[in-house]
C-alpha cells in the first residue's frame, strides 16, 4: 500500500495524456532499445495525440507507424523483443486488441514460459484507450482489462492520475513482464502532480481516501468517480474510505482487506461486465479470508450485461456515474 | 562440391529414420501428445534450412522436426523434448508442437497457425536496426498460408523491405483439406505479386534446386534486399497427424517422390550403396543412442512449474 505523497520538489502538474508522452520520451532517451509502434503514432502524433512530437525528436526508426495490422504489430513486437529490444505498441482502442488477442495471450504472455530460459524476457507494452464516455458505441468503449488479467504473463495496468500514468508506464516499460496498459478516455485531459523520474511498480493499490463507514474500490475512471462520491457521501455524514487499484494483474487486495477490517463494508465500482470482472475477484478474494462479521453483504456496481450504446443519453443511462455510486453506499448504509 | 551431395543425403537420412522412429515409438505409446511428421518432405528441410548461417533465424511449424534436425539439433534433444523430459530442448513444457532451439535461433513450431509469421517479421526488423545482415526464414504449409496473420505479416515484411523469406512447405493438405478445396489459385507463390515481391514456385523434392534458390534469395536480402515468397511442392505421404484416417485423400493423388532416391538417381557415382550403407547404419546409431537419451531422462518436478513461472514474469 502507498500512501499519498505531498508535493515534492520538482513535481509539476501535469496533464495524463502529456504525462504519457513524456514517459515514452524519458524511457525512449535512457534506453536506445526502447521503440514506439502504432497506427499513425508518428507524423500524424496519434489519433489523441498521446505521441506528440516523439516523431520529430526521435526519428522514423523508433516512432513507428503500422499498418491497421493490429496481429502483426504485435507479432513484430515480440520478435523484437527476442532480439533484446523493448517495444511500446498503441492501438488506439482496447476493443481492438481482440484482433490480435492470439498474439497477446496465446504468444506474447506464454512463449517465454513455454520455450524456458532460452527465450529471453519478452518486454513488451501493449498501452491502448479504454473505457467509454465520449458516445463512441460498442466497438470503441469497453473495459476488457478481466480478459487480459484472466490470462498468467501479463501485467495489467490501469492508471487513473498522471502520475500513476507516468511512473506505471515507466515501470512497465523496464519490467521484464509483458504488460498490457490501459489508458483511460477521459482522464486524458486531467491534470494532477508528476515527480519527474519517479518509477512505479504493479501490484500496490493506492489509498486515496481515509473513512471509517465504508470502502469504494475504482480503477481507472471509477477510481475517481469513488472519489467523487466521497466528497458527496461526507456531506451526508458518511465516511468513505476510497482505493485506487491502479493494477489488475497482479492485483493487491491487502490494502483491500485492511480498509474493509475497519469498514465492514465493501463496493467495487467498474465500467467492465460484472460477470466474472474484477469486482468479481476482489470479493472472492475477500470472502476466501476470515474477515469476521462485515456490516453489509459485498458488492459491486458495473454496467448492465449488454454492448455499450453510442447515444450520448443512452451511454449516461448504461455508465456508473458519481450519483450511483453515492446512492449504493447510502444503500449499504442502510442495510 | 561431391562432400556437399553426400552432406544433404546424409541430412535427409537422420530425418527419414528420426521420422521413421518416433511413428513406431509413438505408436508403441512410449510418449502422449500429437505426432505430425513431415517424412518424405526432407528435401524442403535440408534444401532451406541447410542453406542457412548460423547467425540467421528460423520460424518452423508444427511439422519441424525435419526444420531442426537440418538447422543443427542433436536428434536426442529433440527426442526427449518429444518425451516430455526435463533433458528436452524446452524441458518438456513446450512438447513435439511448440519445440524451439532458441540458442540455435529456432523459434519454434506454433499451436496457433498464421502466428509464427508476424514473430519472423519482428526479428528481422531487429535484425535490420541492428545493421546485421542475417535473414528470417519463416516455414508455413499451405493450409496456414490463409490466416490473416500471414497477410498482415507479409504486408509488413514488404513495406518495411524486411529479409524475411517466406518459405510455403505446400503438401497439398490443409489438415484434411486438399488444396484445391481451399485455393482459387494454382500457385500461393502467386500472393507475393498481391504484396509487391517476388513469388516462386518449384518442386520440394529436389534438394540441390531447393538449396540453390533459397541461398540465391537470401543472398539478395543480405545485401538489403526485401522479403521474397516461395512454394515448394510436395504431396504429403502421411496423414496430418499419425493415426489420421486420410479418408479425405483421393486415392489419384500420388505421394510425392523420395527426396532421397531422387538424389541417389541424380548422383549414382557419389551415392554408392556403400556410402549410403554407411550413412544410414550411422543414422541409426544416432538414434538408438537418442532413444536411449530420451527414455532414461526425467519429467520435470512439478514444483518446477512455479519456478519457471516466477522466472517469465507471470504475475502470482
Amino acid at each position: 500500500m502507498s500512501t499519498s505523497s505531498s508535493l515534492v520538489p520538482g513535481t509539476v502538474l501535469k496533464k495524463y495524456r502529456v504525462a504519457i508522452r513524456d514517459a515514452l520520451a524519458e524511457e525512449m532517451t535512457r534506453d536506445a532499445n526502447v521503440l514506439l509502434m502504432g497506427q499513425d503514432i508518428g507524423i500524424s502524433n496519434g489519433l489523441f495525440r498521446l505521441t506528440e512530437g516523439l516523431y520529430e525528436r526521435f526519428g522514423p526508426e523508433r516512432v513507428r507507424d503500422t499498418p491497421i495490422s493490429e496481429t502483426a504489430t504485435v507479432g513484430a513486437a515480440i520478435g523484437l523483443a527476442m532480439l533484446g529490444f523493448r517495444p511500446v505498441v498503441e492501438i488506439a482502442f482496447s476493443d481492438l486488441m481482440l484482433t490480435c488477442f492470439d498474439t497477446i495471450v496465446n504468444q506474447l504472455a506464454k512463449l517465454r514460459w513455454m520455450f524456458g530460459s532460452q527465450c529471453p524476457p519478452l518486454p513488451v507494452v501493449i498501452r491502448a484507450l479504454t473505457g467509454a464516455g465520449l458516445g463512441v458505441g460498442s466497438h470503441h468503449s469497453q473495459s476488457l482489462e478481466a480478459l487480459f488479467a484472466h490470462m498468467p504473463g501479463l501485467n495489467v495496468l490501469t492508471p487513473a492520475t498522471s502520475a500513476d500514468a507516468a511512473g506505471l508506464l515507466k515501470g512497465a516499460i523496464r519490467s521484464s513482464t509483458p504488460t498490457i496498459f490501459l489508458e483511460h478516455k477521459m482522464l486524458l485531459r486531467d491534470s494532477s502532480p508528476v515527480t519527474p523520474g519517479e518509477v512505479r511498480q504493479p501490484g500496490e493499490a493506492f489509498l486515496t481516501r481515509t473513512g471509517t463507514d465504508l470502502t469504494l474500490v475504482g480503477y481507472a475512471y471509477t477510481a475517481k468517480l469513488a472519489l467523487q462520491s466521497a466528497v458527496e457521501l461526507a456531506a451526508k455524514g458518511i465516511a468513505a474510505e476510497v482505493i485506487d487499484l491502479r493494477s489488475i494483474s497482479p492485483l493487491d487486495t491487502d490494502t483491500v482487506t485492511t480498509s474493509v477490517l475497519k469498514t465492514g463494508r465493501l463496493l467495487v465500482i467498474q465500467e467492465a461486465y460484472k460477470p466474472f470482472g474484477v469486482g468479481a475477484e476482489v470479493i472472492a478474494r475477500l470472502a476466501a479470508k476470515n474477515l469476521g462479521h462485515l456490516k453489509a453483504p459485498m458488492d459491486r456496481l458495473a454496467v448492465p450485461f449488454m454492448p455499450i450504446p453510442a447515444s450520448k443519453a443512452l451511454e449516461q443511462f448504461y455508465l456508473p456515474s458519481v450519483s450511483k455510486v453515492t446512492q449504493r453506499a447510502v444503500q449499504m448504509m442502510a442495510a | 562440391m561431391n562432400g556437399r551431395i553426400v552432406d544433404l543425403f546424409r541430412e535427409m537420412q537422420r530425418i527419414r529414420i528420426f521420422e521413421e522412429t518416433v511413428i513406431r515409438l509413438f505408436k508403441a505409446s512410449e510418449f502422449s501428445g500429437f505426432l505430425h511428421t513431415g517424412i518424405g518432405q526432407e528435401a524442403i528441410a535440408v534444401g532451406v534450412c541447410g542453406s542457412l548461417q548460423a547467425e540467421d533465424w528460423l520460424t518452423a511449424t508444427h511439422r519441424s522436426h525435419g526444420h531442426l534436425l537440418a538447422r543443427g539439433v542433436p536428434m536426442h534433444l529433440l527426442l526427449a523434448e518429444i518425451y516430455g523430459k526435463e533433458s528436452g530442448l524446452c524441458e518438456g513444457v513446450a512438447g513435439h508442437v511448440h519445440v524451439a532451439d532458441m540458442t540455435r535461433r529456432i523459434v519454434g513450431g506454433n499451436g496457433v497457425l498464421g502466428q509464427n509469421q508476424p514473430i519472423a517479421t519482428g526479428l528481422a526488423l531487429g535484425l535490420r536496426l541492428r545493421r546485421e545482415s542475417a535473414v528470417v526464414v519463416s516455414i508455413f504449409g499451405d493450409g496456414t498460408a490463409n490466416e490473416g496473420a500471414v497477410h498482415e505479416a507479409m504486408n509488413l515484411a514488404a513495406i518495411w523491405e524486411l529479409p524475411v523469406l517466406f518459405v510455403c512447405e505446400r503438401n497439398e493438405f490443409s489438415e484434411l483439406s486438399p488444396y484445391t478445396s481451399q485455393f482459387k489459385i494454382k500457385s500461393v507463390a502467386d500472393r507475393a505479386a498481391a504484396y509487391g515481391f517476388e513469388g516462386y514456385s518449384l518442386e520440394g523434392t529436389d534438394v540441390e534446386a531447393v538449396g540453390e534458390l533459397v541461398q540465391r534469395l537470401t543472398s539478395k536480402m543480405r545485401r538489403g534486399g526485401g522479403p521474397a515468397l516461395v512454394e515448394l511442392r510436395v504431396v504429403r505421404w502421411h496423414g496430418h497427424y499419425e493415426g489420421d484416417p486420410q479418408q479425405y485423400r483421393d486415392a489419384a493423388l500420388r505421394p510425392s517422390a523420395d527426396p532421397l532416391q531422387l538424389l541417389t538417381e541424380s548422383h549414382p557415382e557419389l551415392l554408392g550403396q556403400e556410402v549410403r550403407e554407411s550413412i544410414l547404419t550411422h543414422a541409426r546409431e544416432e538414434m538408438e543412442a537418442a532413444i536411449r537419451f530420451a527414455r532414461q531422462g526425467s519429467h520435470l518436478d512439478p514444483e518446477a512449474l512455479f519456478a519457471r513461472a516466477a522466472d517469465t514474469g507471470v504475475p502470482p
